[in-house]
């Protein structure tokens, strides 16, 4: 071959490679190309100096929403007129060249939504381009914000239900308040009912009418105490005071109640524990007093124990751990997980025959919980309870009004009262005619005024013996009262008895302090009040203690004259009664009225032969004589009782004419009582 | 790029006895809407002057008859006279270019080269065709 030969199949081969070399290149275009476009985050590249869009990949294309490239490249034409830029190229002038940068960006597709894009910028090495991989983030911003959202949304649904928490707290404090309110106008006027009532009946009804209202308070008071405990508002007021004077409160509050239901009272009092304490007084005595309560209520016989232990001394610091044990019906085995719990009786039979919400039990657990101890119970079905507790407390030296306040018993108020001057402040008319028939009932001269700028005036113009003060009143309230009249020289040191319905707050170291003597707790009760006014009233104190000395004597002197004549066991039922005269001669008259109603009643039932009803009260007649030691009116009842029920229908007549001969006979001592209340 | 629609349809004739050549030529001219009618010879390319093509891309040494036979045996026929014709070869002494041209070939590209040199002539000839 010549070199013109070889020369020439050079020439071919040369041109097959650079063919093949083509398609080569072609391929791996075509293939990038491909990634390009078949990615799925957006490929785009600007030109470095305006940031113009020179490409992008159909990913990037769609996430716009527009046709083509062409359709984006104006979509996202730099506006700088209008500050419009897809990417500033400002922010990436310094950019060096493969250096990256990340960030995100809010933009617009070609429909006018706005989107959040995640972008990385890279500027290529010796190309004038920027490449760069766009992504929606959108979805991503979304549930962020919708994150944040919730976030919000829960934390405001928390605070929204707090307040409606604390909305329902006080709407219960506030309602409550107000109910409190007129009943404790039913409590009074029910009782200046009671005291002009002559007929039994009207006596029955009216004392019935106090038992239901005094059920109502304790009730409000008890949802009041639940809402305040659920809100955690329940703080302690602690004050000093004397726990054997609590417990002897305490345990006549009950004592009525218990007599007439025929049970025993006990008290078991350590001597060990210190003559005062510093804890807060209301609330132990509330919860003694929901647990004798309950063991009052939930006993028809035997009795009830109250022991009060000192169970622990450290230096000033004290556990006492009290005992209430009853002889009742007892809690169920079944029932002893529930029955601190809220709302719960054991049985809803039990509320049914026994009344009452349950509510007192739960409360007491929170009150002795807050009291830093505990409360546990024994019980077993039909043997009767033992609810214990424990409290914390200090130590305390003898301070405050309470101690001051011994209990008034004793004292004649009608006639100490006689010749008192009182001024009565308090803005509700219902209370202030309240006070004011009680103090006049005891002789007790008694002027009104409807708030503390009033009484400020009233003061000045005549001179008084004691003041009586709402706490709370419109325009000037019994606080501020309190402290401007005792800045008064001739006031300084007049008794100032502040009147309160907020049991709660227990606000009574406040009253004190504003200058206060003493603070009676609404409802007013008249024997509280009349007997608070004795203690206080003092218009010659040094004489005034021999002359109750020597009324008592002559009193217990007319007493034994008496008791020969009287048809029943009057010192040994005043012995089992504590001495307490008053209470004494209240269940005797009580007992009387209701014996005039029986009477009748029996009668009645005779003429209809209904031996169930003459059975009944026969058999209630026979209780009452039993507890008073009217032996012989006990006797004939309990004979006609015996006769209705053995059905001897003949004899029934003939008993009932022997029992009321001796109703009468016992009826016919009716003045001596009555005399001595 | 400039508008290179007007190809579509174009019938090109696409001679040349080497497989790989003729087939990369016609892939990569079909690409651009140009109908491509493959010869192996100057035989093959005579037999589809029937189909009366817009433009002849030949190459000269091919058995039977070579590019210049053919190119002037197309020149001599009365249809086909006008035809552009395009010489592509490996010989590359300017007595082989004389000589094609002289046989009355268009234009005388010398093997090898890029296709876009390729792609150019071809687009040139049919462009100026269309004007004309």
């Amino acid at each position: 071959m010549d070199d013109k030969a070889i020369n020439e199949l050079e020439r071919r081969r040369l041109q097959r490679q650079m063919f093949a070399l083509e398609d080569e290149k072609e391929a791996v275009e075509a293939r990038y190309k491909y990634l390009l476009q078949q990615a799925r985050v957006g490929l785009f590249t600007l030109t470095a100096d305006d940031c113009r869009l020179h490409d992008a990949n159909s990913e990037m294309i769609g996430l716009f929403l527009c046709d083509d490239l062409e359709d984006l490249k104006l979509h996202l034409m730099p506006h700088p007129e209008d500050q419009f830029y897809f990417i500033n190229p400002r922010h990436f002038a310094n950019l060096h060249p493969g250096e990256a940068v990340s960030f995100s960006l809010h933009t617009f597709r070609k429909n006018g939504d706005s989107f959040w894009a995640r972008i990385i910028l890279q500027s290529l090495v010796d190309r004038d381009m920027l490449e760069g991989i766009i992504t929606d983030i959108s979805e991503q911003v979304k549930a962020d914000s919708e994150l944040r959202k919730a976030i919000v949304r829960a934390e405001q649904a928390q605070q929204e239900a707090e307040e409606a928490n604390n909305a329902k707290s006080r709407f219960l404090a506030n309602i409550s308040h107000e109910i409190r309110t007129p009943l404790n106008g039913i409590i009074g006027f029910t009782e200046i009912l009671m005291a002009s009532q002559d007929s039994p009946e009207g006596l029955l009804y009216a004392e019935k009418i106090l038992n239901e209202s005094e059920s109502l308070m304790t009730l409000i008071n008890q949802l009041l105490d639940i809402s305040k405990i659920e809100a955690n508002q329940l703080e302690l007021n602690n004050n000093s005071f004397s726990l054997k004077q609590l417990i002897d409160e305490a345990i006549s509050f009950i004592r009525l109640r218990a007599r007439n239901k025929g049970l025993k009272l006990s008290v078991d009092y350590d001597n060990r524990i210190p003559g005062f304490l510093w804890s807060d007084s209301y609330r132990l005595r509330q919860v003694l007093l929901n647990l004798l309560s309950n063991a009052v209520k939930f006993t028809s016989k035997g009795g009830i124990d109250l022991k009060a232990v000192l169970e622990a001394e450290d230096g000033p610091s004290l556990v006492i751990r009290f005992e209430v044990k009853d002889t009742g019906i007892g809690i169920p085995e079944e029932m002893h997980k529930s029955i601190f719990e809220s709302f719960v009786q054991a049985d809803t039979s039990i509320s049914r025959r026994y009344g009452g919400t349950g509510l007192g039990i739960t409360i007491s657990r929170e009150l002795v919980n807050i009291m830093g101890g505990r409360i546990w119970f024994t019980s077993a079905e039909g043997e009767g309870s033992t609810f214990c507790f424990t409290i914390r407390c200090q130590k305390a030296r003898s301070s405050g009004a309470e101690e001051r306040r011994a209990p008034a018993a004793g004292i004649d108020p009608a006639r100490s009262l006689t010749g008192m001057r009182a001024l009565v402040v308090e803005d509700y008319p219902t209370n202030r005619e309240i006070v004011q028939h009680h103090l006049e009932s005891a002789g007790c001269e008694t002027d009104l005024a409807r708030n503390g700028l009033v009484a400020l005036s009233m003061v000045q113009e005549k001179s008084y013996d004691i003041i009586l003060m709402d706490v709370h009143m419109p325009r000037m309230d019994g606080m501020e009262a309190t402290r401007r009249i005792r800045g008064m020289e001739e006031y300084r040191d007049i008794p100032i008895i502040g009147m309160t319905a907020n049991v709660l707050s227990s606000n009574q170291e406040e009253c004190w302090s504003a200058g206060m003597n003493d603070v009676l707790t609404k409802p007013l009760r008249k024997k509280e009040l009349l007997d608070t006014m004795g203690f206080w009233y003092s218009p010659d104190s040094s004489s005034d203690q021999e002359d109750q000395d020597s009324r008592i004597e002559e009193d217990s002197g007319k007493e034994q004259d008496n008791e020969k004549a009287l048809p029943l066991d009057y010192k040994g039922f005043l012995e089992e009664m504590d001495g307490d005269r008053e209470a004494v001669n209240e269940i005797i008259l009580g007992f009387m009225d209701n014996l005039v109603l029986q009477s009748g009643t029996i009668e009645k039932a005779i003429g209809k032969k209904d031996l169930t009803v003459i059975h009944r009260e026969a058999h209630s007649i026979k209780g009452g004589a039993l507890n008073l030691g009217a032996t012989d009116l006990a006797s004939w009842s309990l004979a006609l009782e015996k006769a209705a029920m053995e059905g001897f229908s003949d004899i029934i007549p003939h008993l009932f004419v022997k029992l009321r001969k001796s109703i009468s006979e016992f009826l016919s001592c009716r003045d001596r009582f009555s005399s001595f209340v | 790029m400039s508008n290179t629609d007007f190809l579509t349809g174009k019938k090109i004739i696409i001679a040349d006895d080497e497989d790989f050549i003729r087939t990369h030529l016609c892939k990569r001219l079909s690409e651009t809407g140009l109908v491509a009618l493959e010869a192996a010879s100057g035989r093959q390319v005579i037999d589809l002057m029937e189909e009366q093509p817009d433009l002849i891309l030949m190459d000269v040494r091919m058995p039977e008859i070579d590019g210049y036979e053919t190119t002037r045996m197309i020149r001599s026929g009365q249809k086909s006279a006008d035809i552009p014709i395009i010489l592509l070869s490996a010989l590359a002494d300017q007595e082989d270019i004389d000589k094609g041209l002289a046989a009355g070939a268009d234009e005388f590209i010398c093997k090898p080269v890029t296709f876009a040199v390729i792609l150019e002539a071809v687009t040139r000839k049919l462009d100026s065709l269309q004007i004309s």
